[in-house]
């Protein structure tokens, strides 16, 4: 596994948020370059409050967020060019779309600030596969809650941001399919330096993938590390021999 | 940009309408195109000497024309003021690289466009018309007819956020829109109904003055007898009206059609099941809707039957009011099935069988029927004879069944207008036939025909929801 590394993309200091029954932090969290950092936690500790955070939808009480090294323009929308963000559940997805008219309409919007749509597009049919996503031309509304899944995957990665948030990506994945997204964040990891920030309920895909695990409690952090040292390095390393055991077993 | 994000706007009224984006604009060209080809032959052959000098006729010809662009432009001012709501699925724009105010503009969009092209369609026939009317030049017809049309749409806009505020409760929400079209159903009725009576009660003057609050009375006025004050009013009113329409905020929010949470039901048949389906019914906002809808025109047409069985005695058929009655209350019937799928039914996972589904889909309708016939009932009661209010009654339950019937041929897809209307017109059909020829039979033998027949669209309903499940 690999340590830490870099000037942090996204970089939080003391941030609060409250709400009427809960109050959020402060939460102090930095996910570097080239890094898969999942943050794990019981279902209401904060995890997808502190995405929104990140992702510029919830404004902090308190304290500082900084994303590349600034504090984000909200009033700049083509900062949205560098970043890919899948929310979980299907609430805020246009189901009257079929999958590539989204991931076209995507690309265009990313590509009036910078980048090739076409080549976009590509990118996104490539992804598609990877997910092993074959999109009917139907509407989102008639499929999977799975194929929505891959399908808002998709659309986060398909212009190759410097930051990639996934709020619980795996829920309604098959195994193969969390597993080649595992892979694919990998390699963004490795090749473009990306940032990856993920959320997460399924322990197996984050021991595996995981470089920087931190678990958060009641709307703190309670830890951070590498997944060797915040559990067991042996249990760790063990889990995801088994992830890659189990998955080349599936695909024979 | 803005054409871009348009074209999902487009495709959400594509998805409600039941067509496809293409079929939506291919439609709406041909109409308009096809109203401004009318519109040019008509203008063009077009006599003005029929009407200058002729004031009884050029006033009607342009109450006519008013009323007309003012509840149209009330209508579109609703719609428009729905549509310009960004819905929840817009939301993954939040994440991309488009201002909040580009998604407004786009969202606003097609409704421009729309707007453009029916004026340009219709536009040059109205003036025409207008012109001929009033002997005075386009000018001072276009000025006055513009201030009708914002004069309506703001009006409409108002009456929108003013459902809006009202049914505040997510739970209403789906009702917001409905309700606003029932509040312009009430305005255009006070529009065609209440100017002559009121103006020969209380004077020109003042029974101007006591309409004009609906946009288009002084505007009409200033049409006839162009005084400036006259004018200036038509002006005032439709500021206030535009001011009115800005100054309602709207909701906080807003409510996903199609989505209504459902507490667990504990299920136990054959009553239980009925009220299991009456509860999904009423909890479904498209039913809720057509409930609504149902009752309000229930009202109305007992209403209308009453002033007309007043203004002529003996010319009204008590059993043609009860039928007619009976007929709109029961018309949400013809959606009951489209709440499951139809090889798929919720029902069917639950292990009810295709009789005790049917039978419970019938009772609930009956009793949500009932009670949104409730209002028209008792109106019916105070001021008709007695025998349409029992005449209404009787045939409520044989006209659920045949809804009932039709909508478990149908299954119509709630939420997929050209589908829910599909169902209801084929329920007014087939309502229609069975109602045909009932006032020659003995009461004896309709009493006995109702109950056959209730009987028979109950059997025939089953054995379709059987072939429904049927496996492929």
């Amino acid at each position: 596994m690999i340590a830490p590394r870099r000037t942090p993309v996204v970089h939080l200091a003391g941030v609060t948020h409250t709400f009427a029954d809960f109050a959020l932090g402060p939460l102090d969290l930095d996910v570097s370059a080239g890094t898969i950092h999942v943050v794990l936690g019981p279902n209401g500790a904060g995890k997808t409050t502190m995405l929104d955070l990140v992702c510029g939808l919830r404004s902090p009480a308190e304290g500082v967020v900084e994303i590349e090294g600034a504090a984000p323009d909200p009033d700049d929308a083509a900062r949205y060019r560098r970043l890919g963000f899948a929310p979980d559940g299907e609430h805020n997805l246009p189901l009257e779309l079929t999958a590539t008219e989204l991931w076209d309409l995507c690309a265009r919007l990313h590509g009036r600030v910078a980048g090739d749509p076409a080549a976009m597009a590509n990118r996104a049919v490539g992804l598609a596969r990877r997910l092993q996503l074959d999109p009917p031309a139907r509407p989102l509304r008639e499929y999977s809650h799975g194929m929505r899944r891959k399908t808002q995957l998709v659309a986060a990665l398909l212009h190759d941001p410097p930051l990639v948030v996934l709020d619980e990506p795996t829920n309604g994945l098959d195994p193969l399919s969390s597993y080649q997204l595992g892979l694919v964040l990998t390699e963004r990891c490795s090749i473009a330096d990306t940032a990856v920030l993920v959320t997460s309920h399924d322990l197996m895909w984050t021991l595996r993938f995981a470089d920087v695990l931190s678990v958060m409690t009641q709307g703190n952090i309670a830890v951070t590390g590498t997944p060797g040292d915040v559990l067991d390095a042996e249990a760790v390393a063990a889990v995801g021999e088994v992830f890659d055991e189990l998955v080349d077993g599936l695909q024979q | 940009m803005a054409w871009l994000l348009a074209r999902v706007t487009v495709r959400r009224w594509a998805v409600v309408l039941g067509t496809s984006d293409g079929g939506l604009v291919a439609t709406g060209a041909a109409m308009f195109s096809g109203l401004a080809v009318v519109g040019w032959l008509v203008a063009d052959r077009w006599s003005p000497s029929g009407l200058v000098g002729s004031t009884g006729p050029a006033e009607s010809v342009l109450l006519g024309m008013a009323v007309s662009i003012w509840a149209l432009a009330a209508a579109f001012g609703i719609f428009a003021a729905h549509a310009a709501v960004v819905p929840p699925s817009l939301g993954f724009l939040r994440t991309l690289p488009v201002s909040p105010r580009q998604v407004d503009r786009a969202t606003v969009l097609p409704l421009v466009v729309l707007v453009l092209a029916a004026s340009v369609a219709a536009g040059p026939l109205t003036i025409t018309v207008t012109t001929a009317a009033t002997g005075r030049g386009p000018a001072h017809a276009g000025v006055l007819l513009g201030l009708v049309a914002i004069a309506g749409t703001a009006l409409g806009t108002a009456l929108h956020r003013a459902a809006a505020r009202l049914l505040v409760n997510p739970g209403w929400g789906s009702l917001r829109l409905t309700a606003a079209y029932l509040g312009w159903c009430v305005a255009v009725a006070a529009s065609v109904v209440a100017p002559l009576p009121l103006l020969r009660w209380l004077g020109p003057s003042v029974g101007l003055a006591v309409l004009a609050p609906l946009g288009w009375p002084l505007a009409w006025w200033a049409l006839i007898d162009p005084q400036p004050v006259v004018a200036a009013g038509a002006l005032a009113v439709t500021v206030a009206l535009v001011v009115i329409g800005a100054r309602v905020r709207r909701a906080p929010g807003d409510v996903t059609r199609g989505r209504s949470s459902v507490r667990p039901l504990v299920i136990w048949r054959p009553v239980p099941v009925a009220r299991m389906q009456a509860r999904r019914l009423v909890r479904q906002p498209r039913v809720l809707e057509a409930l609504v809808v149902a009752g309000f025109f229930g009202v109305v047409a007992t209403l209308g039957a009453a002033w007309l069985a007043r203004r002529l005695p003996g010319a009204l058929s008590p059993t043609v009011v009860a039928l007619l009655g009976a007929q709109i209350s029961a018309a949400p019937a013809a959606l009951a099935r489209g709440l499951s799928d139809r090889r798929r039914p919720a029902e069917a996972a639950l292990g009810i069988g295709a009789d005790a589904h049917v039978v419970a889909l019938v009772g609930a309708s009956l009793g949500l029927c009932a009670v949104a016939a409730t209002p028209a009932l008792v109106i019916a009661f105070l001021l008709l004879p007695a025998s349409v209010g029992a005449g209404w009654l009787a045939a409520l339950p044989v006209l659920v069944a045949v809804g009932v019937v039709v909508s478990v041929a149908l299954t119509p897809e709630l939420g997929n207008g050209s589908a829910e209307g599909g169902a209801v017109l084929a329920y007014a059909v087939a309502s229609t036939a069975v109602l045909a020829g009932v006032d020659r039979l003995a009461p004896v033998e309709v009493a006995v025909a109702a109950g056959l027949l209730t009987l028979a669209a109950i059997a025939a309903a089953v054995t379709l929801e059987r072939l429904h499940r049927r496996p492929t």
